[in-house]
């Protein structure tokens, strides 16, 4: 009897323990805020935690660089000093201008523009309760003040400069972007296979998911309240990073004003977009690429393909989605809400 | 066994059953599962099997069911008594009148348990008309064999003092 | 115990059982949801009362049931459990916290059960 009470005992107990150890490797989660915005962190492997920290710690340092909304940091003493002259700055924001250039020069300006500050201090979109339509004469007065090329970069000597005063850079546009690829190259440094990002709506997949599929990453439905998606894309190894009118904006007299600014008009895009996303191997340039957005579906397109690499996806006002030829196969229409249109030919 | 002797033998056994189940309630159960408990009842009923006839079983079963329901666990639970203790005294009783070369008491008792606990799993979920059969059932069925085997061995003890002191027997 | 008292139907019997047991467990490992998206539900009388994205709890909620037996549900972000009960054996309340996929607590008594549902998530995280 007691043999047999043991055979029993062994027995189910080795099952038991073969049915823990067949369970799915396990992540660490981690939520953190910087860079005003929530930053969700899934990492696979192991000293996962500490290198979440490591990476939260990366953010906020680049985030203390590159802020124009509270004081110090080098972003500010670059704009203090506009029109004085070349200032010294951290190699850190050198690389973050010198990218920006980079991808303003894709679109001569047309879509990114870093300089472009004055303008959104003016309009000031989603930071008062009261919104108002600024007066035309002192939007016309800031547009000239608008150019990127007048940020003058001194690479050897780690020093910047804006040419005129009054001008303004505002690294806000690609600042969660370079993140993500800072943050990633922590996870890579460390050893991660597998991991992902999300820097308030920038997502940043390292690798693929532990086991070996792709990452699937949903697309946010651009007028649903409750964050609903309207799609999903697959993705190894990618950045995932969407710009559109939903974010920041307000409404008066039934028209939308989104916080992107037209750099070339200095009003709110208008340009029958609801958003862009781009899918591309560096978060910096999805973000960049992401304000082709500004620029509305033809032009938009024509940017993405110019640049290569990077496939996209956009949403009109109407409600069609667009995709480029080289994401067919990875995007997925999932639309609870049945309003959108899938555009597989155009 | 005279009827008489029956009837007050058939009665000890009723009062027994209802003493011990009520004693039952009190002991707390450290297992957080609904139908794990120690079942000491059973001893009555396999002491009732070996000594009475199936009428006789059935009748102290329903009766211990009835009073216990009515003083503690409210109506709602009668169901779930008298199916499991039925069912259970029914499969016992098959064992032991049909099949005693190959069972020994404690056996028997188990094989109660098991059936006990299976009966009222799969009424419990009939009534939430959720099918928590097979969440439960593995727990519901070590516990059967554990309680099966306590309440087998005193059963064991308990016939087999009885059978040497011819407590049932018309001479005493 | 003494080998000896064992009789073949005995053997048997708790082959048959320990093999059944066995069976079981593994067929609730493998059949369980494996997903990490967790959603109750409540249930009574056969009836779903609520149905709860556990995920998306932020603030502790209380779900009362004040007809016939008394009871309280608590849910927190990620887990829920019975609260209080006016049930005789409180099993219930004794279930503590139900925290994954496949966890269930039942009131007998009460005809009130709650359950978690794992659900695999659609997606790993979501641009916006």
């Amino acid at each position: 009897m007691k043999k047999y009470i043991c055979f029993m005992t062994i027995l189910l107990a080795s099952i038991l323990l073969t049915a823990c150890s067949i369970g799915q490797v396990q992540s660490y989660k981690s939520e953190g805020f910087a860079l005003g915005t929530i930053i969700n962190q899934e990492i696979y492997g192991a000293n996962a935690q500490q290198i979440s920290e490591e990476a939260m710690t990366r953010i906020k340092y680049l985030e203390d660089l590159m802020t124009i909304n509270a004081p110090g940091g080098d972003v500010n003493k670059l704009n203090e000093h506009a029109g004085q002259g070349f200032v010294a700055l951290n190699p850190e924001t050198i690389s973050v201008l010198k990218t920006a250039r980079k991808i303003s020069d894709l679109s001569e300006g047309a879509a990114f523009d870093i300089t472009v500050a004055p303008l959104v201090k003016l309009w000031n979109i989603g930071q008062t309760d009261n919104p108002a339509v600024p007066p035309a004469e002192a939007i016309k007065k800031l547009v000239p003040l608008v150019n990127y090329r007048d940020v003058q970069i001194d690479e050897a000597n780690n020093q910047a400069s804006l040419a005129r005063a009054g001008q303004m850079v505002d690294l806000g546009g690609i600042a969660k972007g370079y993140a993500g690829d800072g943050v990633r190259e922590i996870y890579r440094k460390n050893g991660v296979k597998s991991a992902i990002i999300n820097l308030g709506g920038n997502v940043v997949a390292l690798g693929s998911k532990p086991d070996g599929s792709a990452w699937s990453i949903g697309i946010q439905d651009p007028r649903s309240e409750t964050g609903e998606i309207v799609g999903i894309v697959k993705v190894t190894d990618k950045a995932v990073v969407t710009s559109g009118d939903y974010q920041r904006y307000f409404e008066l007299d039934g028209k939308r004003y989104c916080h992107i600014i037209d750099p070339h008009t200095g009003y709110p895009v208008d340009s029958g977009l609801m958003s862009v996303t781009i899918i591309t191997s560096s978060s910096t340039e999805a973000d960049g690429l992401s304000k082709a957005f500004v620029l509305g579906l033809d032009k938009g397109l024509e940017l993405v393909q110019r640049y290569g690499q990077a496939e996209a996806i956009f949403i009109t006002t109407d409600k069609k989605i667009y995709v480029t030829p080289g994401l067919r196969g990875n995007f997925r229409l999932e639309d609870k809400s049945h309003e959108y249109t899938y555009v597989e030919e155009r | 066994m005279n009827k008489n002797k029956k009837i007050a033998v058939i009665i000890i056994l009723v009062c027994n059953a209802i003493l011990i189940s009520l004693l039952e309630l009190i002991i707390p159960i450290p297992i957080p599962v609904p139908g794990v408990k120690l079942g000491l009842a059973n001893i009555i009923t396999l002491i009732a099997i070996v000594f009475l006839d199936l009428k006789d079983v059935l009748a102290i079963v329903l009766l211990r069911c009835l009073v216990v329901a009515t003083l503690s666990k409210g109506l709602m639970m009668l169901l779930f008594s008298i199916s499991g203790g039925i069912s259970s005294a029914l499969v016992m009783w098959l064992l032991y009148k049909k099949m005693f070369g190959l069972f020994s008491i404690k056996g028997i008792s188990i094989a109660g348990a098991v059936v006990h606990n299976t009966v009222q799993i799969i009424i419990a979920s009939y009534i939430l008309k959720e099918p928590i059969v097979f969440y439960y059932l593995p727990i519901l069925l070590i516990s059967a064999i554990v309680t099966g085997l306590i309440t087998g061995s005193i059963s064991d003890l308990t016939i087999k003092e009885i059978r040497k002191r011819e407590i049932f027997s018309d001479s005493v | 115990m003494n080998i000896r008292m064992l009789k073949k139907g005995d053997l048997i019997l708790f082959l048959g059982v320990g093999l059944i047991i066995v069976l079981l467990l593994l067929w609730n490992n493998l059949s369980t949801a494996s997903g990490n998206h967790l959603i109750a539900e409540v249930r009574k009388d056969g009836e779903l009362v609520k149905k709860i994205d556990l995920d998306k709890v932020s603030e502790p909620e209380h779900i009362y049931f004040e007809e016939g037996i008394h009871q309280t549900i608590l849910v927190e972000k990620g887990r829920i459990r019975f609260l209080e009960s006016d049930c005789r054996d409180k099993i219930c309340v004794q279930a503590g916290w139900l925290t994954k996929a496949g966890d269930k607590a039942v009131c007998m008594p009460a005809k009130t059960i709650i359950k978690i549902n794992g659900e695999s998530q659609q997606t790993d995280s979501i641009a916006f």
